[in-house]
C-alpha cells in the first residue's frame, strides 16, 4: 500500500511540473493579484474550501479524509487548505494538454467557488475546454436528488448496517431513468472475518461509483429483496447541480473506508454539504455513523420534502399472495418450479383476478430463481416467456390489489443507540443495572422468516461486556462475543418461532486460562400483543468445554412495551441453572434510544 | 429487459411507463397504449430470447 502510495505521488508530481506553460507570459501579475487577495481574505479556511476538500479536524491535526493523492493539486493537500489552494490557484494559469489534467475540467467544484469568491476573470486565464465534463453533466441532467435507503438484509452480515446512496433526478418523471450516486468499499471476492476485519480496521479503499439507478433497484429490491426508502430531497436545482460537481472530483478517488465510522453513509453526507454548505452534517456523528441514523440526521436538518416508499420483490409477492389460500399459493410455485404448466390454470375453474395473482407470482419467483442461479438461463427464458404467455391474455388487475401500504419507516423507529437502566432481583439479592449500547439491533428487530417462498437463515452476533454470577457465586466482569445462526418461521397465531446454533468465547480474570468457549442452541418464540407490546419466551442450553468448564442452562420470558418511539419499559424474568446452582431472576429495565 | 417484457404482459407496471414516457405517448393515451402491447406480447417476443429482443433504451 506505501509503494503505490509512493508511485501515485511521483505521477502526480510529473504531471503537474513537466508539461505546465505558464500563462500569461508577462510575469503573471493577475495570478499573483489572486494569491495576494486568497491570502489576505484568508478564504483557505472558508467553509466551503473544506467542504470540498473533505478538511477534517482529528487528535493527529487537521487532514482531509480523502486518501487518494491524486485528489490533491500540492503535494502537501492532504494536511494543508492552504497550500492546496495557493497551488489549485497556479494550476489554473498552466495550459493542459488535455482535459483529465486541466484543474478547471477535473475540479470544477472548486473552480467555480474561487471564480466566484476572487471574482475570477476568465479572459486573463489561459483557453480551457472540458468536453468530457459536458458530455457527463448533460447525461445526467440534474434536476433534483433524493436519498435512497435500501433497508438492512437480514442474509448479509456484509449489510447489517443498511446503507444510503443518492439519486440524481432529471427531467425524467420516471426514476428508472435517474442516476445513483454509491459509495462502497472495493472489496473484491473478501468474505467472513477477513472482510469484517479489514473492513473495521480501513484495509479497503473506498469509491464513488454512478450507475443508473435501475440497477440499483434490481441490486437491492429483486436480488437482495430489500425494501427501499427514497426521500426526496429539497435541494435546488442550483444547490443539486453544485452536488454533481463534486461528484466529478471524485471519480475514481479513493479513501480509506472504515465499517463504523468512514463508511458508505458519512461519505454521502459531504456530497449533501457541497449542495447546501448551511446545513452541517458531517460534524453531527461520533464513534459511529449507521445508514439509519443518517437518514434521520437529514430529515432533522429539515432536507426531505417527500418520502416514497419501494417494496422489494418478497415484500410484492407475499403482498399477492395475501389475496391467495395455500393451495393456489402452492400452485404458483410449482408453476414457478417447472412442474405445473402455466396452462394448467387456464383449464380449471378460477377466476382471472386469481389466475393474475398465481401467474405474476410465478413470473417474478422464476426470475428470483434465475438470478440466484437456481436455474440455467435456458430454462429461465423457455418458463419465463410460458409464463407471460398465459399472463397477456388476462387483462389488468385492480390497482387496489397491487397497491402496497408501506410498512412502519427506517427513520420511524427507535435510534440505533440505547441505554438502559433498571433493578432487578437474584435469589433475594437486589441489584441495579446498567446498559450501554452504541449501535444496531436486538435479535427481536433482526429474524429473517422463512415462508413457503423464501428460505433466509438467520444470524447474529453480540459482542459487550457485561457482569455474571461465576464459579464462587460471585459477580464478575467478563467480556463475550458470541456469532449464532439459525431459523425463523411466523405462524399466524402463535407468531414467530425460531433457533439458533450458539457459539460463544468469553473472557474473564475468573476463569480457568481466563477464557471460557462452547456451543450451544437456544429457541424461542416471539409474539407481538399489540403494536406495543411484545412478548418473547426463550430457552438456551450452553456447554462450555474449553478453558473454563460450564454447562449453562436457562428459560425466560422478556416483555417489552413501547412507550414513545424513544422510550421502552422491559420485564424480564429467568429461570437458570449454571455451575450446578439454580438461580431464579426478576428485573425490570427502562430502554432509552438515541 | 425482462421487467419489459412482464409490465407488457401485465399491462401495468413502472418499466411500461418508462418506456411510454420516452415515447412520448400522452398519459391520457397510455390506457390503450398498454392493452395493444399486451395484445401484440407474442408479436413483441417472438423467440424465447427476450433480452435480445427487448432491449430497453
Amino acid at each position: 500500500m506505501i509503494m503505490k502510495r509512493g508511485v501515485g505521488l511521483l505521477m502526480l508530481l510529473f504531471i503537474f511540473f513537466v508539461p505546465a506553460i505558464i500563462y500569461p507570459s508577462e510575469d503573471n501579475i493577475y495570478l499573483q493579484d489572486l494569491i495576494n487577495k486568497a491570502i489576505d481574505k484568508k478564504i483557505y479556511k472558508e467553509r466551503y474550501w473544506y467542504i470540498l476538500l473533505h478538511y477534517k479536524k482529528s487528535i493527529s491535526g487537521l487532514k482531509s479524509l480523502v486518501d487518494d493523492p491524486a485528489f490533491f493539486i500540492s503535494p502537501r493537500g492532504k494536511n494543508d487548505p492552504e497550500a492546496e489552494l495557493i497551488e489549485t490557484i497556479n494550476s489554473l494559469f498552466k495550459e493542459y494538454q488535455n482535459e483529465q489534467e486541466d484543474p478547471r475540467c477535473r475540479f470544477p467544484a472548486r473552480y467555480t467557488w474561487l471564480k466566484e469568491t476572487l471574482n475570477i476573470d476568465e479572459s486573463l486565464m489561459p483557453p480551457s475546454a472540458c468536453p468530457e465534463f459536458e458530455k457527463f453533466l448533460k447525461a445526467i441532467n440534474p434536476k433534483s436528488a433524493t436519498l435512497v435507503f435500501p433497508s438492512a438484509y437480514m442474509n448479509s452480515p456484509a449489510s447489517m448496517f443498511g446503507h444510503t446512496l443518492i439519486r440524481i433526478d432529471s427531467t425524467y418523471k420516471s426514476k428508472l431513468m435517474s442516476y445513483a450516486i454509491n459509495y462502497a468499499a472495493n472489496t473484491g471476492d473478501e468474505g467472513g472475518i477477513t472482510y469484517l476485519i479489514k473492513g473495521l480496521f480501513g484495509f479497503f479503499k473506498g469509491y464513488f461509483s454512478i450507475l443508473p439507478y435501475y440497477e440499483k433497484i434490481e441490486e437491492y429490491n429483486d436480488l437482495d429483496m430489500r425494501d427501499m426508502w427514497e426521500y426526496e430531497l429539497n435541494l435546488t436545482e442550483e444547490e443539486v447541480r453544485r452536488m454533481v460537481f463534486h461528484i466529478w472530483e471524485l471519480k475514481d478517488i479513493y479513501s480509506y473506508y472504515y465499517f463504523f465510522d468512514e463508511n458508505c453513509s458519512y461519505n454521502l453526507l459531504f456530497l449533501l454539504e457541497a449542495a447546501r454548505p448551511e446545513v452541517n452534517l458531517t460534524d453531527e456523528f461520533g464513534q459511529w455513523v449507521i445508514p439509519s441514523d443518517t437518514v434521520r440526521l437529514v430529515i432533522n436538518k429539515g432536507l426531505v420534502r417527500d418520502i416514497h416508499y419501494r417494496p422489494s420483490r418478497s415484500t410484492r409477492i407475499k403482498h399477492m399472495a395475501l389475496y391467495l389460500n395455500k393451495e393456489d399459493r402452492a400452485v404458483a410455485m410449482k408453476i414457478a418450479g417447472g412442474t405445473l404448466s402455466p396452462q394448467d390454470i387456464m383449464n380449471k375453474d378460477m377466476n382471472n383476478a386469481k389466475r393474475m395473482l398465481i401467474l405474476d407470482i410465478a413470473a417474478e419467483m422464476t426470475q428470483y430463481k434465475f438470478m440466484r442461479q437456481k436455474i440455467d438461463k435456458e430454462t429461465y427464458q423457455t418458463r419465463f416467456l410460458d409464463v407471460l404467455t398465459a399472463r397477456k391474455d388476462l387483462g389488468r388487475p385492480e390497482a387496489a390489489l397491487y397497491s402496497i401500504q408501506p410498512p412502519s419507516r427506517p427513520d420511524e423507529g427507535h435510534a440505533s443507540g440505547k441505554i438502559s437502566t433498571g433493578v432487578g432481583i437474584r435469589d433475594n439479592e437486589y441489584y441495579q443495572s446498567i446498559i450501554f449500547r452504541p449501535a444496531y439491533h436486538d435479535l427481536v428487530d433482526s429474524l429473517g422468516i422463512r415462508d413457503e417462498f423464501f428460505k433466509p437463515v438467520s444470524w447474529k452476533i453480540y459482542s459487550g461486556i457485561g457482569r455474571e454470577v461465576l464459579q464462587d457465586g460471585k459477580e464478575h466482569l467478563l467480556y463475550l462475543i458470541n456469532p449464532g445462526f439459525g431459523f425463523a418461521k411466523e405462524n399466524k397465531i402463535a407468531g414467530i418461532y425460531f433457533g439458533f446454533a450458539e457459539s460463544e468465547l468469553r473472557f474473564s480474570k475468573r476463569f480457568d486460562a481466563d477464557y471460557s468457549a462452547g456451543i450451544g442452541l437456544s429457541a424461542g418464540i416471539l409474539k407481538n400483543i399489540t403494536d406495543r407490546w411484545k412478548v418473547k419466551i426463550s430457552g438456551k442450553a450452553m456447554f462450555y468445554e474449553l478453558g473454563d468448564r460450564n454447562k449453562f442452562y436457562s428459560s425466560s420470558i422478556q416483555q417489552n412495551y413501547t412507550m414513545t418511539d424513544d422510550i421502552a419499559f422491559r420485564v424480564n424474568l429467568t429461570r437458570a441453572k449454571s455451575y450446578s446452582e439454580y438461580w431464579t431472576e426478576a428485573e425490570i429495565l427502562l430502554n432509552l434510544y438515541f | 429487459m425482462d421487467n419489459l417484457a412482464k409490465d407488457i404482459a401485465a399491462g401495468h407496471g413502472e418499466t411500461l411507463d418508462t418506456l411510454a414516457e420516452l415515447m412520448e405517448v400522452p398519459l391520457q393515451e397510455r390506457a390503450e397504449f398498454y392493452s395493444r402491447l399486451q395484445t401484440n406480447f407474442s408479436n413483441i417476443f417472438t423467440s424465447t430470447d427476450i433480452q435480445a429482443s427487448s432491449r430497453c433504451p
